[in-house]
């Protein structure tokens, strides 16, 4: 039995302000019910403002990533989308005509794309609503019916999200910034809508087991019904929603407080420019380039300015392109990791990382010291307040002055590293009658002591080389 | 001396206000401090801003913070706005005394203010009748001497029609010229904030005050800043009159025209009649818009955002509809039913496709008139005012006799009525419309009208 | 066009408003009056240009610059829900 899906995808865009109105986008950080004002809490009397500026150029790149054919020099409505929802404050969606049509992504064809507002939150169980989110910009990204499985539409979405994020276009620091309608049908048989799901992650699920269920129905000779369902990620089943015998007529009209607004080939050729080379493109290239492994150009091309960062550096400060890319990649990520962080959030620029990477790769620095710099850069109490608000705050502090403060920039006094290890040695006269006896490893203990004393500045082969010396 | 003025203007509301029935709320205490503080400045030597003293009243449709925004609805009967209008601003900060807010039809939908969800407005001309509306609270306050200006919205006419029948001056600026930040909606690619006042000369004055661009409103695009708007012109425009205006108008009213028209020549006006048949469709034209755009505006009123309703809401569909059903008015509903209908899938090319057409069509015929001539000059109602309880129900021929005032909203153009002749206790409006933004020809021949009323 | 007094309790329906049987018998008189009357439109502009948009006025863009507006201003707008929890709004708890 054949598969058919189609998708459409909602994904917040990364911008500051919301939509119409210029209350922060930050929701989820903030107090429920205070990012809101007369514009975007539906007030009477409070009135669009012009469009985010930011939201629409991220809308531009993203149809231009997805090759879409821009609606050149035509006017783009925004229309009102009219239902009755308490979380819609004014009963209707501003959402806006096709910005661009007719595209494609990984062999699938991309049907239009275009903007709309985010309402604001409704917990149905509880009845609460929170209006923070409330006119935060989404794109609406609508698929052709193209997917054949739960796979297809993994591994579309897989590379749709590798776009977004390598673009720095959607919103990461929320939770909830996707959601995705999945229409799936049997060849021959009526179309069902699974509604709002909540991850990408989810789609795979959903559809599996809608599909397992539509099969299991048209085998049991019980005809599928046109419907809408909700995908319960608990017990990861879709469930039917109860259905108004009235349909939904969203009566669209264009919005009358909203001028039209047209794109010139000037804004196109922007947004394709910025767009131009895709992070796939791009991870091919460094690999070939620079000789670097495909894995490890593949995590280089997670962001953009990651990227971006990495190819500066290797030309400016003629890095070793393989042995940066081990540590970017590896003790780098793992700090950004550990906090959630990407690396454009994260305070860290690619200055900072070039210093640093200088430092440890010329030997000023051991690779626990390097770690210690990150973490105390990463960690000071101003970013980690910054990134509980969800803002965004550039470190001032360079690494060799954190190392500094810290005490960890390699001790080039070997007078210091021998005294600190004569210590040990007077200290632990047990450890070295051990290592004399034949016990190897505890050279590992002395080794140990130095290094609490010499506060990871010190690199431990030189220590070990130094004591084997003196009891050896 | 403000402080004695506002409260022998607080005095004279409080006595006589129970007879006319314009103020759905007296800020007693805030005009009194406002004018004290307006005193204290003036006595500190410091400057005063242009609306400086001016007892101002304002429809209960627009926002200031703290106040109660019913909108002349039992939806709205416990709502604060949290905020103020971009108009309320404007008055603050040139020191305009806002004394309270005016009764109005209920979300403007009425032109006889026997529609608020509260009382009927009188007419201080005679309070047997009607002052017309929506803003006939507004137009009743300033007609009754208990403000100097008052600020109106006019959709459709509401600003003309009351200032016509309680013998005043109101001006319906031209779209988009003043910021509807605050103003609850009606119908938004038509509805336009307006004072009314006892001369051209204050409306003037209020207009230059408020006028100008507001982020808040795109409407206000193409407006300048405000202070930068031109609101004079000196010369004589020359004047266009549609024969159409004429048609099916009160005979008296009729008379009171031609004289004035015959008076105008004689001053060496250039007046040149000329016929713009689409007219004929203006009335339909313009509600098939307004219900369509009304209902999408009237959505958000569900019950769950706007102050307590006196009701538990357990369900979203029939509790939020039996809310919506018992506390909106008929008329209100048979707009939100009728612009439901008009925009559904199935009937939205048939009818608001169609509308959408001819209007373009009947705002460039319009726009070609203006081209050549400098105004357009026609009575502002086709009828006298009309007993409280008198008017028909029939919502056509209610709707009809809107006739004349429905064309400059199709068009964005500004319009005003001004007091011209007498007819028994009433002074019939004489309509004065513009190019867009030639509001400095529509004020220059209001001032004229003016003058020769005198004479 | 026929208007029966189910397509005005259907309109009722989409736009949330109940209504009375009193109110349908009306309004289903009045609406065949009304658009009987109205449909004169089609007599100018058929097909032609639709006009939603007075001022003419191209849309523009304004910079992404969040304005955090004074706490008071979203502590007003909170007051009014008709029911809350804190700062939360209680909405009713069924589609129904």
């Amino acid at each position: 039995m054949k598969t058919i899906i189609g998708l459409e995808i909602h994904v917040q865009l990364n911008t500051k302000a919301k939509l119409f109105c210029e209350c922060p986008t930050n929701y989820g950080h903030a107090e429920a019910n205070s990012n809101i004002c007369p514009i975007c809490a539906g007030q009477p009397g409070g009135k669009p403002m012009q469009m985010n500026g930011e939201a629409i150029s991220h809308v531009l790149k993203i149809a231009s990533m997805l090759k879409a054919k821009p609606e050149l020099d035509k006017d783009v409505f925004v229309q009102r989308k009219h239902y009755f929802y308490p979380d819609l404050p004014s009963g209707y969606q501003r959402t806006s005509k096709p910005v661009a049509k007719d595209g494609k992504l990984n062999g699938i064809g991309i049907w239009e794309v275009h903007f709309e507002e985010d309402p604001g939150r409704y917990e149905l169980k509880k009845g609460f609503v929170d209006y923070n989110r409330s006119g935060v910009p989404l794109v609406e990204i609508v698929t052709a019916p193209d997917m054949r499985s739960p796979e297809d539409a993994r591994e579309f979405l897989g590379k749709l999200e590798q776009y977004l994020r390598y673009f720095n276009v959607i919103n990461e620091t929320e939770v909830g910034t996707m959601r995705i309608d999945a229409n799936i049908s049997q060849e021959g048989s009526a179309r069902v809508e699974i509604k709002n799901i909540n991850s990408f992650s989810n789609v795979y699920d959903a559809l599996s087991f809608e599909i397992k269920r539509q099969r299991t129905q048209i085998e049991q000779g019980v005809k599928i019904v046109q419907e809408t369902r909700h995908f319960d990620e608990n017990s990861g089943i879709t469930v039917r929603l109860r259905k108004k015998e009235t349909a939904d007529d969203y009566r669209y009209v264009p919005d009358p407080d909203i001028s039209p607004i047209s794109f010139s080939a000037a804004q196109w050729k922007a947004a394709a420019d910025a767009v131009a080379e895709l992070p796939d493109a791009r991870a091919a290239r460094l690999a070939s380039q620079y000789g670097i492994t495909p894995a490890d150009a593949g995590v280089i091309v997670i962001e953009k300015e990651f990227a971006d960062a990495y190819e500066r550096l290797v030309k400016e400060r003629k890095f070793d392109a393989q042995k940066f890319a081990n540590w970017m990649r590896g003790p780098l990520r793992k700090q950004l990791n550990y906090r959630n962080l990407l690396f454009r959030n994260s305070g860290l620029t690619a200055k900072h990382a070039g210093e640093l990477y200088e430092m440890f790769s010329t030997g000023q620095v051991t690779d626990k010291a390097a770690d210690q710099i990150l973490i105390g850069m990463l960690d000071t109490d101003i970013l980690i307040k910054a990134r509980e608000s969800g803002a965004y705050v550039e470190l001032r502090d360079t690494p060799r002055n954190v190392a500094n403060d810290l005490g960890l920039l390699k001790s080039s006094d070997s007078g210091a590293l021998k005294a600190a290890c004569e210590q040990a040695v007077k200290e632990n006269q047990k450890a070295v009658s051990d290592y004399k006896a034949g016990n190897a490893k505890s050279i590992f203990f002395l080794v140990g002591k130095v290094m609490q004393k010499t506060k990871g500045t010190a690199d431990a082969r030189e220590i070990e080389e130094t004591i084997r010396e003196m009891i050896g | 001396m403000h402080h004695e003025r506002i409260a022998r203007l607080l005095e004279k509301i409080r006595r006589e206000d129970g007879r006319i029935g314009a103020f759905i709320e007296v800020y007693e205490k805030e005009a009194l401090a406002k004018a004290q503080e307006l005193d204290r400045k003036a006595k500190e030597g410091k400057p005063l801003g242009r609306l400086a003293g001016k007892a101002i009243a304002i429809k209960n449709i627009i926002a200031a913070r703290g106040k109660r925004l019913t909108a002349g609805s039992k939806m709205l009967e416990n709502y604060i706005a949290p905020y103020d209008a971009a108009v309320v601003e404007r008055i603050n900060a040139e020191d305009g005394i806002i004394i309270g807010s005016a009764n109005m039809d209920e979300f403007a939908c009425g032109s006889d203010n026997t529609h608020s969800a509260y009382f009927a407005t009188r007419n201080p001309l005679d309070p047997e009748y009607v002052p017309g509306g929506s803003s006939g609270g507004s137009a009743a306050a300033v007609a009754a001497g208990f403000a100097d200006i008052a600020l109106g919205s006019d959709t459709g006419g509401s600003i003309r029609c009351p200032a016509s029948f309680c013998g005043i001056t109101g001006i319906k600026p031209t779209y988009g010229l003043v910021s509807r930040y605050g103003l609850s909606d009606m119908a938004m690619s038509l509805d336009q904030i307006g004072p009314l006042a006892n001369s051209a000369k204050d409306a003037k004055l209020m207009l230059s005050a408020i006028a100008g661009r507001d982020a808040r409103d795109q409407a206000t695009g193409g407006t300048p800043e405000n202070g930068k708007v031109a609101l004079d012109f000196s010369g004589k425009p020359t004047i266009a009159v549609a024969k159409e205006f004429l048609e099916g108008c009160d005979e008296r009213i009729a008379k009171e025209f031609h004289r004035l028209s015959d008076s105008l020549g004689a001053e060496g006006y250039q007046i040149s009649e000329v016929s713009i048949p689409s007219l004929k469709h203006a009335i339909p034209i313009y509600y098939l818009t307004v219900f369509a755009e009304f209902s999408s505006a009237m959505q958000k009123f569900d019950g769950l955002r706007y102050g307590k309703t006196g009701r538990e809401l357990e369900n979203l569909t029939e509790d939020v509809g039996e809310l919506r059903g018992s506390k909106l008015g008929l008329e209100v509903k048979r707009r939100i039913l009728l612009g439901t209908f008009i925009t559904t899938k199935e009937y939205h090319d048939a009818w608001y496709g169609k509308t959408l057409s001819a209007r373009a069509v009947i705002k460039r015929d319009i726009e070609a008139v203006l081209g050549k001539y400098g105004v357009l000059l026609g009575p502002t109602m086709s009828t006298l005012p009309w007993k409280i309880g008198q008017k028909m129900e029939n919502p056509l021929e209610m709707y009809l006799a809107d006739i004349l005032t429905v064309p400059a909203n199709l068009a964005g153009i500004p319009a005003a009525s001004v007091p011209f002749g007498k007819i028994g206790k009433f002074r019939p409006g004489m309509q004065v419309l513009g190019s867009r933004y030639g509001e400095g020809k529509v004020f220059a021949l209001m001032e004229e009208i003016e003058r020769l009323d005198r004479k | 066009m026929e208007i029966s007094k189910d397509l005005v309790r259907k309109m009722g329906e989409l736009s949330r408003v109940k209504l009375s049987e009193a109110e349908l018998a009306r309004l289903e008189k009045e609406f065949a009056e009304l658009f009987g009357h109205f449909s004169s439109i089609e007599k100018i502009g058929a097909g032609g240009e639709r006009l939603f948009y007075v001022t003419g006025v191209q849309g523009s863009l304004r910079p992404d610059e969040p304005r955090p507006k004074a706490r008071g201003d979203a502590d007003a707008i909170v007051e009014n829900f008709a029911q809350k929890d804190g700062r939360l709004m209680v909405a009713p708890k069924s589609l129904d």
